[in-house]
């Protein structure tokens, strides 16, 4: 009885441990024709403190990236053309960024979605099948990792 | 008996007139969901010519009677790029096969020295089967970008092959004059109704 309660107790504290308190709901990788794709997920942390993503790695590609996508201020817009209609001036100008590491807020969400927070997946090793599962590897700080089964959905 | 011919003439022809009359408003209030462009240049100004996918060479004039959309992108965008291509693609899906025969859905390339034919190729059609890609020198790129107020640039420099390109997210639509006629800023093209209502206006117009 007592050894029963202990496994229940060490196998409760290594979930605890993995996640400490970080889910994962809704991933899914990006059905793509090319080599580049990206995966999304909502991040629910249920601890009392904020949760650090610091990189992500997947058996599926060469390298995995936190990113974000953001406006990029092309600064001067030096040689474009002034001629342009009002309506054409000041067009958002999209860039993708690295990001150090991803911050789920205590007892919050984080959502990674299509022209936000993402993961970029680079040289993909084999070509993606709608509805395939891919494996993602969150590493979390403290050395501590999350497993992440994403579905490739082609959205 | 010619005092009833008018009244039956006034019962029946009243509503109709008038339904023609608001026939005839609607089409000239429709509000486009798209920005308008109010004062439309001549198609001359939205001229290119460029490298399809096919490998043959393509202008803007080879869609005259199609409703153009210009998006400009490259392959190894993993976010915005087929974000907005699915936009597209669900678009296309919605009209019918009439009207997909005069919609030209065209992805020109910001980033030419990797974005070969054949990847473009490869790229393009997964959103939509009759999608073109179009890509050229840098220089004829960026003078095509330039008429468009369109600014790109790399950025996360790597290596030769490994970098992003910063660049405009904006969706262009031209009737099938050649005209552009409504720009579709950043986000906007994930509204499929509004967009296909907008390329249905286009197509009447």
């Amino acid at each position: 009885m007592l050894i029963r309660f202990g496994v229940i107790l060490l196998l409760l504290g290594w979930a605890f441990a993995q996640g400490q308190g970080l889910r994962v709901e809704n991933a899914w990788v990006r059905l793509v024709p090319n080599q580049t794709t990206a995966a999304y997920m909502v991040l629910v942390n249920t601890g009392a403190r904020p949760v650090r993503v610091l990189g992500v790695s997947s058996p599926i590609a060469a390298r995995g990236e936190l990113h974000q996508t953001q406006f990029v201020d092309p600064n001067d817009h030096l040689g474009m053309d002034h001629r342009h209609s009002p309506e054409m001036k000041g067009l958002e100008v999209t860039g993708m960024r690295p990001v150090k590491e991803l911050v789920v807020p205590a007892r919050g969400r984080l959502e990674l979605k299509p022209r936000g927070t993402h993961i970029m997946l680079i040289d993909l090793r084999q070509p993606l099948r709608q509805g395939q599962r891919v494996r993602l590897v969150l590493r979390l700080e403290g050395g501590r990792t999350l497993s992440v089964d994403a579905v490739v959905r082609a959205q | 008996m010619p005092r009833r011919a008018i009244w039956i003439t006034l019962m029946a022809g009243l509503p109709l007139l008038l339904a023609i009359a608001a026939f005839l408003l609607m089409r000239d209030i429709y509000q486009p969901y798209g920005t308008r462009l109010l004062n439309i240049r001549a198609a001359e100004a939205n001229e290119f010519t460029l490298t399809a996918h096919t490998g043959s060479t393509k202008s803007l004039s080879d869609f005259r009677g199609k409703v153009v959309l210009i998006f400009f992108g490259f392959v190894n965008c993993p976010d915005v790029c087929p974000t907005t291509m699915l936009e597209l693609g669900s678009v296309y899906k919605v009209l019918t096969p009439g009207e997909q025969e005069r919609v030209q859905v065209l992805l020109i390339s910001v980033d030419p020295e990797r974005d070969t034919p054949e990847l473009l190729a490869k790229y393009t059609t997964f959103f939509g089967p009759t999608f073109l890609g179009l890509t050229g020198t840098p220089e004829q790129l960026a003078e095509v970008a330039k008429k468009y107020g369109v600014f790109f640039q790399k950025s996360a420099i790597k290596s030769p092959i490994e970098y992003n390109v910063d660049h405009t997210a904006t969706v262009f639509a031209l009737d099938p004059r050649g005209q552009l006629r409504l720009i579709y800023r950043y986000g906007m093209a994930a509204a499929t109704d509004r967009m296909v209502e907008d390329v249905r206006w286009l197509l009447r117009d």
